[in-house]
């Protein structure tokens, strides 16, 4: 398409020998980077590849420690993200910046708000907000409060602030990642059409199906370096995965064994009889799943699938129906019931919800099982602690430097590990994972697929929610579909495919 | 442990500064009473330190003082509640009052903050309407015994280290001869600094016995005792050891002599170690704190001498400069004041460089301040001073909070849901049962703290007493280590943290400092501990980034 880096015209933004250290970590080193007019550049890396420290540094939101960024040609120095926004570069976070608690006009014009004898112009604001959410396709009133918006429309709003405030090049980090298919789309419509305009867009993603359908170029980063480029033709995504692991890998990850037919005869660990869901309520949901299975929770985001986990792992509580782990109906009040009864929860939200995550490894992997291995249900008993620790460490492959390291330090996938790791030392009957491989490498997600099949080869009943289709299909026994907090369809073997997936995840069957 | 020892520093420094300014800083008289006040302190702090591990908040401590100070005169003098009844009565009230906050925070959430400020506010107002605003006091008629839980003396600090030495003896031991789980080659330095590092605890702990138990080298006798509590016919009564008049002070000469035989070679162990590690990283380090203890030596011999001649309405020709005896006593204060800051500072510079470079030098830190500590306190007659019985109270509740905090499963708990209460509810932990035991905890801290307060003082205001404690408790636990957001603390922290704030108020009246000026040193100095802590973070993070960045820069 738009083949700017040629030699002969002054690239729209260039970086060179770009270097940045933090403790403990080289995060860039001599990474080199062209963007021009109107061009999509993907960005793309395992995580601690060095993306998003190279897209802050662009931001303005870090400094960098030596190396030089040209803008037109001309040396800028870019040391705040007020002058990265009057050069023209906008990042959209990955988690969005916006306050919910403001309009969207508000929003789109915070900190930048035009004014008329020192108070605040809001006719303009609306007038101007107005033509900045048509270009962008949404169809919101500007008053409306962020919050009441869908992620989706959120993005959208972030996007039409960036080009309010004249951004030529728009950096996005993951803007899909919590986005349902529908959403997504209409983000590449705004894409493409930002690109027909001349706005130069660099696109960070894990989803590689996405770069090959957007992306002009695509700019591979291992370990903190260029790790080589593609263009046109070239994007394809084998090429993409053995540059960013540095070695082929198979397309995809394929089970060795899936569970055997003597399982379907095994009374079943798990079993949700008629719950209702508190965010659900008008919907009773009952499923089973036996030791040695894996089943997978499909469906779209806000289907009801991590409120349908947390029910059933106490965390909030049901309006109805039980919940039995190997027959015995457990106590919903709280997740101590289901902890007690043999359950583990691998939640959707490492960060907040599966770690303590200034913590240590050894106090995190010990967390849930402190209270069973205590000494008369008081004192803590460290030796075990650390015994347990070592034994996780060395079974998940952690890797950490000693059992003390502090976990906000570690890489997404040995946090990972770790919330994996605290479950599995208290060797439960049935675990629930929600989105196990969410931000983590490819590397990481294997081992996370392998040790999956493991547990269940050994007994344990698995039920896990993804938004990845290819992991739903790759790993699951059976796959049941939620759609609009109800269980729209149960797949097994065979009828396991994206189109049927899709078919019972949208309700159009 | 960085924390601990920062705090240490600053108190240190404060106590030098003060000592080296006046000889009444340690005085029998001043160092009983500093100790006692330390103590009651200290008890709200390791209270409110439960709350603030939480990552809340509790601003209702003052006025819980204030209400207990109240109700206890009121219900001994003029309800003639049996004390002890009356003890139990408020204590249940307390931990009632807590209970309250912690229902209100975790099943209404509100906001702890909210919570305990209308208890600040409500418990004050409660108190004054109930006493009608008018003074309260237990009289002369339980000085031999309701009060003697305030004001008694069980016995002196060198019968405290007597037993506490032989209690650091036995856990030493204990846990030195424990096996270790961790692999590590027995010939490594690694391994040899953690052999000293346990083997040093049960040393310590013996040289302490040995200064306790020097006192009863001239011999003992066995006698009454002082009355420590009377209730209903019942004595307790403290050991009533009684020792020859003259081996009153012998502990503080062996405290003096054995501190100096024991400091001078730990410190060239300590120093050929760290040479060896790492001498290039030691030698600056080494230079200041030569330097400026040449200077502070100076300062004793000539400035102090000097100030204590000056008298403020004379004229002094300093130089060239012609000064007022004014001026002239507060440019020494500010001279005197840096250079003690500076040797401490030096002190804090050498022990972490040289920490950094060898582990032994880390495993012998311990030892090198308790010798040192000991040689300095040798000097004075601490040894022969009365432990009041507020300190007793303290080491009982501090060795219990601090057990509660780090052996067992519920103070792991309050730690995680400090930090991430949401991950801790996730692994099955009852989070809101142990946000209300830490309020409870804190109330009952807080109710003590009210019942020795009153009894101490003997005269309550209702509008007044206690006003403002729950903020000299807070800043006492962050000054100790305590993050307000949550999940971070220590108690021995929090402990020299109180300790800080009354040796810094008794400094200021010792000083002639104007007594107005308290309340704006006192936030100075919080203000500077808080950012010391933040620049010597920053200082150590870009070191290691910068060690790092050469490291990769040969690899």
């Amino acid at each position: 398409m738009i083949a700017t880096s040629g030699s002969n015209t002054v690239p729209l933004l260039e970086v060179r020998s770009l270097c940045k250290r933090f403790p403990g970590v080289r995060a860039l080193h001599q990474v080199d980077l062209r963007l021009g007019a109107g061009e999509v550049l993907a960005l793309v890396g395992e995580n601690g590849a060095g993306k998003s420290t190279l897209m802050k540094i662009l931001a303005g939101v870090q400094p960098p420690d030596e190396g030089e960024i040209l803008i037109d040609g001309r040396r800028e120095e870019i040391d705040g993200v007020s002058r990265a926004m009057e050069l023209g570069i906008s990042l959209i976070h990955q988690e969005l910046n916006l306050s919910d608690n403001l309009s969207v006009a508000a929003n789109i014009f915070l900190g930048r708000e035009p004014t008329r004898w020192g108070l605040i112009d809001h006719a303009t604001i609306r007038r101007e907000s107005m033509r900045h959410l048509s270009a962008v396709g949404l169809d919101v009133s500007p008053d409306t409060l962020v919050r009441d918006l869908t992620i989706g429309r959120q993005q959208m709003v972030e996007i039409a602030k960036a080009l309010s405030a004249d951004a030529r090049v728009l950096i996005m980090d993951e803007p899909t990642s919590s986005l349902s298919h529908k959403e997504s789309e209409a983000l590449f419509r705004v894409v493409r059409d930002l690109r027909r305009r001349g706005v130069s867009v660099i696109y960070i993603s894990h989803r590689l199906g996405e770069v090959e359908a957007l992306a002009d170029r695509v700019m591979v980063m291992r370990d903190g370096e260029n790790a080589g480029e593609l263009v046109g033709e070239q994007i394809d995504h084998d090429a993409m995965v053995s540059r960013m692991v540095g070695r082929d890998v198979s397309r995809f990850y394929e089970r060795s064994q899936k569970a055997s037919p003597e399982v379907s005869s095994r009374p079943p660990a798990l079993e949700v009889q008629g719950l209702v869901v508190p965010e659900h309520p008008r919907h009773a949901i009952s499923l089973a799943v036996r030791p040695g299975e894996i089943v997978g929770l499909a469906g779209l985001v806000g289907a009801g699938r991590t409120e349908l986990l947390r029910c059933v792992f106490g965390v909030t509580q049901p309006l109805g129906g039980s919940v039995r782990v190997q027959g015995k109906t457990i106590d919903l009040r709280s997740p101590a019931g289901p902890i007690a009864n043999g359950m583990g929860l691998v939640p959707e939200d490492r960060k907040e919800q599966g770690l303590v995550i200034d913590f240590p490894v050894q106090t995190n992997v010990s967390l849930a099982g402190l209270a069973s291995q205590a000494r008369n249900r008081l004192w803590i008993n460290f030796d075990a602690e650390a015994q347990d620790t070592r034994r996780s460490i060395e079974r998940l492959r952690i890797k950490t430097p000693t059992p003390q390291q502090i976990v906000r330090y570690l890489s997404g996938g040995n946090q990972q590990k770790v919330v994996l790791g605290k479950w599995l030392s208290m060797n439960p009957g049935v675990l629930l994972l929600d989105e196990p491989t969410r931000g983590i490498d490819i590397g990481a997600k294997e081992e996370i697929y392998s040790l999956m099949e493991t547990l269940a080869a050994e007994g344990m009943a698995i039920l896990f929610v993804s938004s990845e289709m290819e992991e739903v299909i790759a790993l699951s026994d059976r796959v049941l579909v939620m759609h609009e907090g109800q269980i729209s369809g149960e797949l097994a073997g065979a009828s396991i495919t994206e189109e049927q997936i899709m078919n019972l995840a949208t309700g159009s069957t | 442990m960085n924390k601990v020892l920062g705090i240490f520093g600053l108190l240190l420094f404060v106590c030098l500064f003060t000592t080296v300014m006046s000889d009444s800083f340690v005085s029998e008289y001043n160092l009983y009473n500093i100790t006692r006040w330390s103590a009651l302190f200290g008890i709200l702090s390791i209270g409110v330190a439960f709350v603030i591990i939480t990552g809340g908040i509790d601003l209702s401590i003052g006025s819980v003082v204030g209400l207990v100070a109240c109700l206890l005169p009121m219900l001994v003098t003029e309800y003639d509640v049996a004390p002890w009844a009356a003890l139990l009565i408020v204590m249940v009230i307390a931990g009632a009052l807590g209970l309250l906050h912690g229902i209100l925070i975790t099943r209404l959430d509100l906001q702890p903050f909210v919570v305990t400020l209308c208890g600040l506010l409500f418990y004050r107002g409660f108190a004054r309407w109930m006493t009608d605003d008018g003074t309260l006091g237990f009289g002369q008629e339980y000085d031999d015994g309701l009060r003697l839980l305030a004001i008694g003396k069980p016995c002196s600090w060198a019968t405290m280290l007597l037993i506490g030495g032989l209690g650091l003896v036995i856990w030493g031991i204990w846990k030195a001869i424990r096996p270790s789980s961790t692999h590590v080659d027995p010939a490594s330095t690694e391994a040899r600094a953690a052999r000293l590092r346990s083997w040093s605890l049960p040393v310590i702990g013996a040289f302490l016995a040995l200064v306790g138990a020097s006192r009863f080298f001239l011999g003992w006798e066995l006698g009454e005792g002082t009355v420590l509590l009377q209730a209903g016919g019942y004595q307790i009564r403290s050991l009533g050891i009684q020792v020859p008049a003259d081996a009153v002070d012998v502990p503080s000469r062996v405290m003096r002599v054995a501190g100096t035989i024991l400091f001078i070679p730990l410190v060239l162990w300590f120093l050929i170690a760290a040479g060896r590690g790492n001498l290039k990283r030691v030698r600056w380090p080494v230079a200041a704190v030569c330097v400026s203890l040449v200077l502070l030596a100076l300062c004793v011999w000539n400035l102090v001498p000097l100030y204590d001649r000056a008298a403020a309405d004379d004229l002094w020709q300093v130089g060239v400069l012609r000064v007022s005896g004014n001026a002239l006593k507060s440019g020494l204060m500010a001279v005197v004041f840096l250079v003690v800051g500076a040797s401490i500072g030096a002190i804090g510079w050498l022990l972490s460089a040289a920490a950094s470079a060898s582990p032994i030098c880390k495993a012998l830190i311990p030892a090198l301040i308790a010798s040192g500590v000991l040689m300095l306190l040798g000097q004075t007659n601490f040894a022969a001073t009365m432990v009041p019985m507020p300190v007793l109270f303290l080491i009982l509740i501090a060795i219990a909070a601090s057990i509660f905090l780090n052996q067992t499963i519920y103070g792991r708990y309050l730690f995680a849901l400090g930090r991430n209460e949401e991950a801790a509810r996730y692994s099955g932990i009852d989070t809101k049962r142990m946000i209300v035991v830490a309020y409870v905890l804190c109330a009952l801290a807080a109710g003590l703290g009210g019942i020795l307060f009153s009894l101490d003082v003997n005269s309550v205001q209702p509008s007044g007493f206690g006003n403002f404690y729950e903020l000299y408790a807070i800043a006492a636990a962050v000054l100790g280590g305590c993050s307000l957001r949550g999940g971070e603390g220590n108690v021995l922290g929090v402990v020299i943290g109180a300790a800080v704030m009354r040796v810094l108020y008794n400094a200021i009246n010792i000083l002639g400092i104007s007594t107005k000026l308290e309340f704006a040193i006192i936030g100075l100095v919080i203000l500077a501990g808080a950012m010391v802590d933040v620049v010597v973070k920053r200082v150590i993070a870009s070191r290691a980034a910068k060690a790092d960045a050469a490291q990769v820069a040969n690899r």
